[in-house]
């Protein structure tokens, strides 16, 4: 296991030179999450209703390969893929996905449970980064 | 019946140890590999749930991590369809997600131990999220472990069989089939006809192959040993016939027997020699050899024991003593055989041993008297002495006085019936215990057992003497013996035969000495006495150099005138520690030495000097020396007596030689030459005492001498023996009939000298006219004598 954990690091490492400015997790500035770690943020996003509780996570068409990529190191087949599994009983659903960056930004300003992923530099002082991606 | 099968069948046994090998070997086999079967199969269902539990883990995980129990159970459900699953529960940390159990059956109850799995979220490996774990079929698994076992030893037994069958199958065919082949063929086999065994076939190249090789070999070379054999025992036969042959015949007694003389066969000359059964050779035969009756068996037990203890071939002759037939005697040679036997060869060497015992009797014995000889005589009492030291006993050794001159007149014949008479009369003196012996020509030796006494020996000296001085008659003549005895004493005077002889010669020697017909004993005076006499010897040697001898004169008288015609010169010995020594004594001591020749030379040189010394003072008389037997005819030979006489210049006529009658006895020829060479030159001979030796007419006709001298023995008794003075009156008258002139020697009277006178003798010398005086003396003497005629 640490063996194979090495070159994750590694690749996390070197991600923010290449890649685009970073992603965080946002939420309404009223909401009642302060701050998240990590192991929260993927029970948000992939624990289903047992996880996030009253919270709504919502995925973006534009960002969720990145986003995946960098909280789980799973591609976005590999989390489809773990999805479907859940799907065959229906009892847990993935989050709901928007089509864009935009519509994340607005569901989460329309609502204090949601909670989405965003690029940096859309960030304003409406919404508050409860966790951030590739630190 | 089984085990003797068992026994005789090598197949079964084979097979047997096979199968027993097998079955031991393959049982621990299949013990093992069915355990390690059932370990393998229970841990293959095992790893199978392990497996099961790989396949559903992600997503049972899944279903923990979001608390899906429905994608739990369709999970679960799925686990509990293979029929290894007896049950599964799975867990998130929460509490139980779902729990499913099967309904089990009889067989089918759970056990063994729960297969547990951690369950960690899709996404942090490290979160714990829930646990699954199945309870395993413990039936199912059993059934599986159970047919995995079954199959391999199944497998096993099929192939500890098939292996059992394939060795079978192979040592019938390639071991048990050849061997039974080679088997049946050996029966058959008839080696005697040249017959081969030929190996089985397809087994020419293998063991079986030479193995028939081998076993063809074997016979050939048990075919020639066995041809060998019977070869050496034709042979055998042949030699045993041929021996037996020889056995039977052989004329030599031959016999085998063990060491104590028990004989196992004999042969029938053996027989015929001990008298014993004839042999018979099938049966065994008990005849001891020691037991027969040999004179000395103890002896020939010895010889055995020899034989057997030296391992050598021994030889020694046995008298064999039997009851009736004379005596014999057996030659027995015994050759070890080994092992405690005997072979023995018994010839009958009676006759060599009567030729050897009488060869040995002829040489010990005298053959005339039929006495031991010396050589017998020393061998039997030396023996006696050593083998009985503690007995006494006299020797007396007897001497036969003038035999010699006897036998030399009548001829041996009649000296040895002399000898013979002589022999009978000394046996006839002595015990019969008493021992006899011939010692020398006309010597005898008697020993006197258990006499330690001179006294007791006096009787029998004395007779013996008388015995042997009696007169006898021998070819018509009558005739006289003397006889001496010398006597010594066992142990007394000695303890060897040796001294003893010498000490009775000695006394011998004294005995004769003493005039003879006597007996002296030994004493170790006369041994002093010899010793003196050697001595003397040796000064007589010197005396001639040291000019010790004398020469005296005795007057010889023409009686019918009175007046001095001659003298006889006589030797004197002045020694210088003994004084005068006698003539008679130191005259044999010469004659003994050798000496006398030089004295006779002296002598006869002195002689011829005072004859020259005479004349020349005008006395004309003619001198007689005696010459000693020892001295004819080479001692001093006519060309010496004439070379003296020439050397002073004396007239042959003035010179006598006085020889006695034992002189002209010896060697008969060369003394008659010596007399005649003498007497043709001149020189008168005389005949000196004569009478007193074996006189006899006869001598006077051969050997002629020119005067008799009449021993003074007769003159001394012719007084008072009428015989006496007729003998002198038959030599007077017998003598002038010869024409020889007689001298009476030893006139020591006047009526002797009248006497004689008036016989007619012609000549005479005495104490009555003058004593033998030395040359100074002569003129004195003749004075005297002359004096005396004019008495008369």
């Amino acid at each position: 296991m640490p063996i194979r954990l090495l070159p994750l690091l590694l690749m996390l490492l070197v991600l923010p030179a290449r890649a685009e400015p970073g992603l965080v997790v946002v939420v309404r500035q009223d909401s009642d999450i302060v701050s998240l770690n990590q192991s929260q943020v993927v029970g948000l996003f992939l624990g289903g209703a047992r996880h996030a509780g009253s919270h709504e996570p919502l995925d973006q068409a534009v960002d969720a390969d990145a986003f995946y990529e960098a909280l789980t190191g799973k591609t976005r087949a590999q989390i489809k893929a773990y999805w479907a599994r859940l799907l065959f009983t229906g009892r847990t659903r993935p989050p709901r996905t928007l089509d864009s960056r935009e519509q994340a930004l607005d569901e989460v300003l329309r609502d204090p449970q949601a909670v989405a992923y965003l690029r940096a530099e859309r960030i304003d002082r409406r919404l508050r980064v409860v966790f951030e991606l590739n630190k | 019946m089984i085990a003797a099968w068992w026994r005789r069948s090598l197949l079964l046994r084979t097979v047997g140890s096979i199968v027993a090998i097998s079955a031991l070997v393959g049982g621990l086999i299949v013990v093992a590999m069915s355990q390690a079967a059932a370990r393998q199969a229970e841990a293959a269902a095992y790893r199978q749930l392990a497996e099961m539990l790989d396949t559903v883990e992600s997503t049972v995980s899944v279903a923990c991590f979001v608390g899906d129990g429905e994608l739990a159970m369709e999970v679960a459900r799925g686990l509990l369809s293979s029929s290894l699953v007896a049950g599964v529960d799975i867990a998130t940390a929460d509490g139980e997600l779902v729990r499913l159990k099967r309904h089990f059956d009889e067989f089918e109850r759970p056990a063994g131990e729960r297969v547990v799995r951690e369950l960690h979220s899709p996404f942090a490996p490290t979160v714990a999220v829930g646990r699954i774990s199945i309870q395993p079929a413990a039936g199912a698994i059993a059934g599986q472990v159970a047919a995995a076992r079954n199959q391999i030893v199944l497998q096993a037994i099929l192939m500890i069989v098939s292996v059992t069958l394939a060795l079978t199958l192979t040592v019938w065919r390639r071991v048990i089939e050849p061997i039974s082949v080679i088997s049946r063929r050996l029966q058959r086999l008839d080696p005697g006809r040249g017959e081969q065994l030929a190996p089985p076939r397809g087994c020419e190249q293998d063991e079986f192959g030479s193995l028939t090789g081998n076993i063809n070999s074997l016979s050939s070379r048990l075919l020639g040993a066995i041809e060998r054999e019977q070869g050496l025992r034709r042979q055998h036969e042949i030699d045993e016939r041929k021996y037996r042959g020889i056995f039977e015949q052989a004329e030599s007694g031959i016999f085998i027997a063990d060491a104590h003389g028990c004989m196992s066969s004999y042969n029938h000359a053996l027989a015929r020699l001990l008298g014993l059964p004839r042999p018979r050779f099938d049966r065994p035969l008990a005849v001891s050899l020691t037991d027969l009756a040999w004179a000395d068996a103890a002896a020939l037990q010895a010889l055995i024991g020899r034989c057997l203890e030296s391992n050598q071939a021994v030889a020694e002759d046995f008298e064999l003593r039997r009851s009736i037939a004379p005596r014999r005697w057996l030659s027995l040679s015994l050759t070890p055989l080994g092992d405690g036997q005997l072979q023995g060869i018994l010839i009958d060497v009676t006759e060599r041993r009567n030729a050897e015992l009488a060869a040995q009797r002829t040489a010990i014995t005298d053959t005339l008297t039929g006495l031991p000889n010396r050589q017998g005589f020393e061998e039997y009492w030396s023996r006696q002495i050593v083998d009985h030291p503690e007995q006494s006993f006299a020797l007396l050794m007897i001497d036969l006085e003038g035999f010699k001159q006897l036998n030399d007149a009548l001829g041996f014949p009649a000296g040895d019936r002399v000898l013979i008479g002589f022999a009978a009369r000394i046996f006839a003196c002595v015990k019969e215990s008493d021992w006899t012996a011939r010692v020398g020509g006309d010597e005898f030796a008697v020993v006197l057992r258990n006499i330690s006494n001179p006294k007791h020996l006096e009787g029998i000296c004395r007779r013996i003497l008388d015995n042997l001085g009696e007169r006898f008659t021998v070819s018509g003549q009558e005739a006289c013996l003397g006889a001496s005895i010398g006597a010594t004493f066992y142990p007394g005077d000695g303890t060897n035969l040796p001294t003893l002889l010498r000490n009775a010669e000695l006394a011998l020697n004294d005995a004769r000495s003493q005039g003879g017909r006597r007996w002296s004993q030994f004493d170790q005076g006369m041994i002093h006495a010899v010793e003196r006499r050697h001595n003397l010897a040796s000064d007589l040697r010197l005396a001639i150099e040291r000019d010790e001898l004398r020469l005296h004169y005795q007057p010889i008288v023409d009686l019918a005138s009175g007046r001095v015609v001659g003298a006889e010169a006589l030797m004197r010995w002045q020694h210088p520690a003994h004084g005068l020594v006698p003539p008679d004594y130191f005259i044999s001591l010469a004659e003994q030495s050798g000496l006398i020749n030089d004295i006779g030379a002296w002598c006869l040189d002195t002689v011829c000097a005072q004859l020259a010394a005479w004349q020349a003072d005008g006395l004309d008389i003619h001198v007689t020396v005696n010459v000693s037997a020892r001295q004819i005819p080479d001692g001093l030979t006519p060309a010496h007596v004439v070379a003296a006489a020439a050397r002073h210049g004396i007239a042959h006529q003035r010179i006598g030689l006085e020889v006695t009658e034992g002189s002209l006895l010896g060697e008969s020829a060369a003394t008659l030459e010596w007399l005649d060479s003498l007497r043709q030159a001149g020189f008168r001979v005389y005949l000196d005492d004569f009478g007193t030796g074996y006189s006899s007419l006869a001598y006077l006709k051969r050997f002629r001498v020119d005067t008799i001298k009449i021993d003074r023995a007769f003159v001394r008794d012719m007084g008072r023996i009428a015989s006496d003075r007729v003998m002198i009156e038959a030599v007077v008258m017998m003598a002038s009939g010869l024409q020889l002139k007689v001298v009476a020697e030893g006139i020591e009277t006047a009526e002797q000298l009248a006497m004689l006178r008036a016989i007619g003798c012609h000549f005479g010398q005495g104490y009555h006219f003058s004593r033998p005086v030395p040359p100074a003396e002569f003129p004195a003497a003749l004075a005297r004598i002359a004096s005396l005629g004019d008495a008369a």
